[in-house]
């Protein structure tokens, strides 16, 4: 049987924070501080490997998520599964841990949906879109009681309102989830309309054509108003906020700095290029900043905006590489300035640890829907 | 000149006049509305296109939502209008007008 649903949310916090703490294993490493290495590491180790996404997939009438790889999973049988509805409450924190109601599975945001288990019980899966999940389960489900053209149907549903929401995502309209709702019970009541001979491919297509093209909801939805403006994603923010800590960091450090900063070294860590003290503090975080004012202004700009919104995981993957290499360089040039004899190799480590985890994840994204 | 593609525009630039007017009618949900819309000849919309029109009004504060339980499927959201789109409303049927007399003026050829 085919996969009926299948999407894996990353987790871009963890993946920092891992990445950060496995530096920071290193260099404890590096200088002998033996007790205290194992458990920094092991922690950014785990972190990195489990958090980095949540996979949930329905196939062969099995519901089935897991952290990272897929080494440990869950399964919950359709057949078990009464229902499954938005998670109402607030989350807080990652992993998995207790909710009233149940257990919680989350790898990054505040949304969730709530399977309730024909037993009563529940358990809740951390999601980023959630109307699809609802939709994908609550179709799996009926699919498995019903017949052939239900199992069709919800294909031909679950088809459309993903084309809406990633027509959505692009106004970035802060009721999208309450409009593929709407959407989806709609497109329910047209089905439950249709006449036992009228539940052919021919009049699902019909009722799709008659609903108007996914790019529309965009348009209408944003009215005369600018899509996308001044509003910042979660990424974008941490991303700004990482700048500020560089910039704030330097600042207060910048009293104890000598009035030449070594910013270069050579292959066998001796430094190679000295600079001013300001130039050297600084100059780091002001490429930073430019580089980031510019990922971020780009795509914001009208003529462009449409092209960068199908790149946009491209350009999430490029914000967090620039963070991460830029911030090794900054901390490589804070410590060893400070005296502190930091190995600049691990620099040049990290930066293409980043690039290649960037790259893994460019082609893991490419191949995720297939 | 596609006549087609000019009549779906003119109907989407109504989409918000219309929707307002029958709100004022009364709360109503959005498949409703379509229903309603599809017996008007001239106002036949794609189906979809209500939805993002009553988020956005809804957003603008012109309209408020609530639901209500349905015997044939999940609850019902209901839309009904504020007292700011009360005024939104009157605003726009009294340019609606203004329009409609002064294409009648060009189109009889007075008051020019």
């Amino acid at each position: 049987m085919n996969t009926q649903y299948r999407h894996s949310q990353p987790g871009y916090l963890k993946i920092i924070v891992g990445l950060i703490l496995i530096t920071i294993g290193a260099i404890v490493f590096a200088y002998g501080l033996w007790p205290l290495w194992m458990p920094i590491g092991a922690i950014g180790i785990f972190l990195f490997v489990f958090g980095y996404k949540l996979t949930v997939e329905i196939k062969d009438c099995v519901l089935k998520f897991w952290f990272g790889p897929g080494i440990f999973w869950k399964t919950v049988p359709l057949e078990r599964i009464a229902y499954c509805e938005p998670f109402k409450g607030v989350i807080f924190g990652w992993g998995i841990h207790w909710l009233p109601g149940g257990w919680l599975y989350n790898v990054s945001g505040m949304k969730a949906v709530t399977v309730v288990l024909k037993s009563g019980k529940k358990m809740h899966i951390g999601t980023d879109e959630p109307q699809l999940l609802i939709e994908a389960i609550n179709s799996a489900i009926s699919g498995r009681d019903g017949d052939e053209t239900s199992g069709m149907w919800a294909e031909v549903k679950a088809d459309y309102l993903r084309r809406v929401e990633q027509a959505l995502s692009a106004a970035r309209h802060p009721q999208s989830f309450e409009i593929l709702a709407e959407v989806g019970n709609h497109l329910d009541q047209r089905f439950a309309e249709l006449g036992p001979q009228e539940r052919r491919w021919e009049d699902f297509q019909k009722i799709i054509t008659e609903m108007g093209p996914p790019s529309e909801y965009a348009e209408l939805v944003s009215g005369d108003k600018k899509t996308g403006g001044l509003k910042f994603s979660g990424l974008e923010l941490a991303v700004v906020g990482l700048l500020f800590v560089i910039f704030g960091v330097s600042a207060y450090l910048y009293p104890r700095m000598p009035e030449r900063i070594v910013t270069q070294w050579g292959f066998h860590g001796q430094p190679s290029s000295y600079m001013p003290k300001p130039v050297g503090m600084f100059g780091t975080p002001v490429i930073f900043a430019v580089l980031v004012i510019a990922l971020i202004v780009i795509p914001r700009t009208a003529s462009v905006s449409v092209n960068i919104e199908g790149f946009r995981r491209f350009y999430g993957g490029l914000l967090i590489v620039f963070s991460i290499v830029m911030l090794a360089v900054q901390y490589q040039i804070i410590l060893w300035n400070l005296g502190i004899k930091t190995n600049p190799n691990v620099v040049g480590i990290i930066s293409v640890s980043a690039i290649i985890v960037w790259i893994v994840f460019m082609l893991y994204r490419a191949n995720r829907r297939s | 000149m596609n006549l087609e593609n000019w009549q779906t525009q003119l109907r989407k630039g109504l989409l918000d006049i219309v929707v307002l007017n029958l709100l004022n009618r009364g709360p109503s949900h959005g498949y409703e509305m379509v229903q309603t819309m599809k017996r008007i000849e001239g106002l036949q919309i794609r189906e979809g296109n209500i939805y993002p029109v009553l988020a956005r009004l809804q957003t603008d504060g012109l309209v408020t939502s609530y639901s209500e339980p349905s015997t044939d499927g999940p609850p019902r959201k209901y839309f009904k209008l504020t007292e700011a789109g009360q005024k939104a409303l009157e605003e726009m049927n009294r340019h609606w007008e203004q329009i409609i007399r002064s294409l009648e003026s060009i189109r009889k050829g007075t008051g020019l």
